[in-house]
């Protein structure tokens, strides 16, 4: 790669001072936040903004545990992405397979009526979402929160499924039918692994929006004991008005299941958000 | 072609089929269902909780117009996806040409950029709200107090600009940083024997040949600012008063605080109508240019 694409030394120096400024204006934040979450309530009243506090102390974190009920809250979050993504990718794997490799205009057709999907967003549609799921007992079921959710991911995950089919060439589960194996046998010993890069990227990406999703989970879980981190975390946000060190522990907590989840997955979410936007 | 051939691909389309069922059943039920319901409701007059409903026709569509808090939520959330875009588009690929030279702690630069995308924007507004109207005026003092963006309604849409930025800037930057590693040395090497300075460069070479990308990146978010909510909810509530209301966030507030869900449903129809022309449109013309390259 080369260095000097710019040509001058000029604008190099001028680069970097903007990186700097880049750099500070996303660190700063990151500091005051870890700043504040180890203040007591006294030093936020006396101390300035900058005064550090006396000692480490990690009340404000357990007030915040405490205060989103964590353990239950990122316990509900993981049910519902991991209940989500798992499905979302098995049903969207048969269906971007049988759409691609389905002969006729019936299978294009389908593959259309999917991708009009990606249009609408859901939040266009959540009164009527929430009727249909007020009528057919799934509110305050988890199960409920999935199956919709699932629901609006099969556009794009369609989508992506059936691209990255179409780049396994059919000679290889040709040569496999005449092998003798059935289509099921096909799909499971030769088609899913090949698939397998594929269904990393879409279910790293999937996880992330999945899990912090607000608008479904806060219209169907309304019971306390079923709400999910993101909610939890939004009602804190609406109810705490002053007490900035508490409510900056309780952003830290937040985003540490992501953060683990990232560290991780890095290579497979970098190569995911790029393929998801070249295949379109 | 014998008859046992095509009986076979018959039944080999079937089973296909068969694959693509439960994912269309879940897509109709999910999808599509809440969409006719929608428009259904729409056309009524019902409020969400009393089981009166009277179809009403179009009349809900009609009022879209003279309803002025509806024009209020438009007028910010065009504004909004407008300046976004924009700002969104040129700082993303302006990081990716700067980190695409070889700089030290390239990666690290690349991984705090990137971050922010990564949290709810719940947490994200939030956090800047607070530092916004709390935090940086405490350090900074009284003269500079203007920082509080977020509670003058002048300045609270450049305040969300601002943080909704800090947070999807890194995201789209891997996008255009991956396209421009694909542009082949060999276009710059000419570029540069021939005398070619830096925006030329920009602007004859490198912008066409990561068109596709831009497209991508200029379709997709503009949708995404049309969709901005969560943001909000926790950065200004949709305040001071009413100047921060988006679209999502007022028809939200229509079928919940002011028990209008049919009228909700109209505008969520017309929304969604209006969401598809627009991505329409700027697919047709970034296509085109795409084409031009």
């Amino acid at each position: 790669m080369n260095t000097t694409r710019y040509g001058r030394p000029l604008a190099a120096g001028l680069a970097y001072l903007l990186l700097l400024a880049v750099i500070a204006l996303y660190l700063l934040p990151l500091g005051m936040t870890i700043l504040y979450s180890f203040k007591t309530n006294q030093e936020m009243l006396t101390g300035s903004a900058l005064s550090l506090p006396a000692r480490i102390q990690f009340d404000n974190f357990v007030s915040a545990v405490r205060k989103v009920d964590y353990l239950r809250s990122v316990t509900n979050s993981l049910i519902i992405t991991v209940s989500t993504v798992a499905l979302a990718l098995f049903l969207s794997g048969l269906a971007g397979y049988g759409i691609t490799r389905g002969q006729g205009r019936q299978f294009s057709a389908l593959y259309l009526f999917f991708i009009l999907g990606l249009l609408i967003p859901y939040q266009a549609i959540f009164v009527p979402t929430y009727l249909i799921g007020s009528r057919y007992g799934m509110i305050n079921s988890r199960l409920g929160v999935v199956l919709f959710s699932v629901a609006g991911q099969l556009p794009f995950c369609v989508f992506f499924m059936a691209g990255f089919v179409k780049t396994i060439p059919q000679e290889i589960e040709q040569a496999a039918v005449i092998d003798g194996c059935g289509m099921f046998k096909t799909f499971i010993l030769i088609v899913l692994p090949l698939l397998k890069p594929a269904l990393v990227a879409l279910s790293v990406m999937r996880s992330l929006s999945v899990w912090n999703d607000y608008l479904l989970p806060k219209l169907f879980l309304q019971r306390k004991s079923l709400q999910t981190l993101t909610v939890a975390i939004a009602n804190m946000f609406g109810q705490y008005r002053y007490n900035l060190n508490v409510a900056f522990s309780a952003i830290i907590i937040s985003a540490i299941p992501i953060l683990v989840f990232y560290l991780a997955n890095q290579r497979n979410i970098e190569k995911g958000i790029v393929s998801g936007a070249v295949k379109g | 072609m014998p008859a046992s051939q095509s009986r076979l691909e018959y039944k080999k389309n079937r089973m296909y089929l068969y694959l693509i069922l439960p994912s269309l059943a879940l897509y109709l039920f999910g999808v599509i269902l809440p969409i006719v319901m929608g428009f259904r409701i729409s056309l009524t007059d019902w409020n969400g909780f009393t089981p009166t409903m009277n179809f009403i026709g179009l009349d809900n569509y009609r009022a879209i117009f003279s309803e002025g808090r509806l024009l209020n939520s438009f007028v910010f959330t065009l504004s909004f996806v407008a300046g976004n875009t924009v700002i969104q588009n040129a700082a993303a690929l302006g990081f990716a040409l700067l980190i695409s030279n070889e700089i030290r702690g390239r990666n690290f630069i690349k991984t705090v950029i990137f971050v922010p995308c990564l949290l709810s924007p719940i947490l994200i507004g939030f956090l800047w709200a607070k530092l916004l109207g709390t935090v940086y005026p405490q350090m900074l003092g009284e003269r500079f107090s203007f920082i509080s963006l977020l509670s003058d309604p002048k300045t609270v849409l450049a305040g969300l600009l601002l943080i909704n930025n800090w947070q999807w800037v890194g995201y789209w930057m891997l996008i255009y940083l991956a396209a421009l590693q694909a542009v082949p040395e060999e276009l710059y090497e000419s570029a540069r024997i021939e005398g070619a300075r830096f925006w030329y460069t920009l602007r004859r070479i490198t912008i066409p040949m990561i068109m596709q990308a831009i497209t991508i990146c200029v379709v997709s978010i503009t949708i995404g600012g049309f969709q901005v909510y969560e943001l909000i909810i926790t950065a200004t509530g949709g305040g001071p008063g009413f100047a921060s209301e988006s679209i999502i966030m007022y028809i939200y507030n229509l079928a919940f605080s002011s028990e209008k869900a049919a009228f909700a449903s109209a505008n969520s129809m017309a929304f969604v109508l209006f969401l598809a022309a627009v991505s329409m449109v700027q697919i047709a013309i970034l296509r085109k240019k795409e084409v031009e390259s």
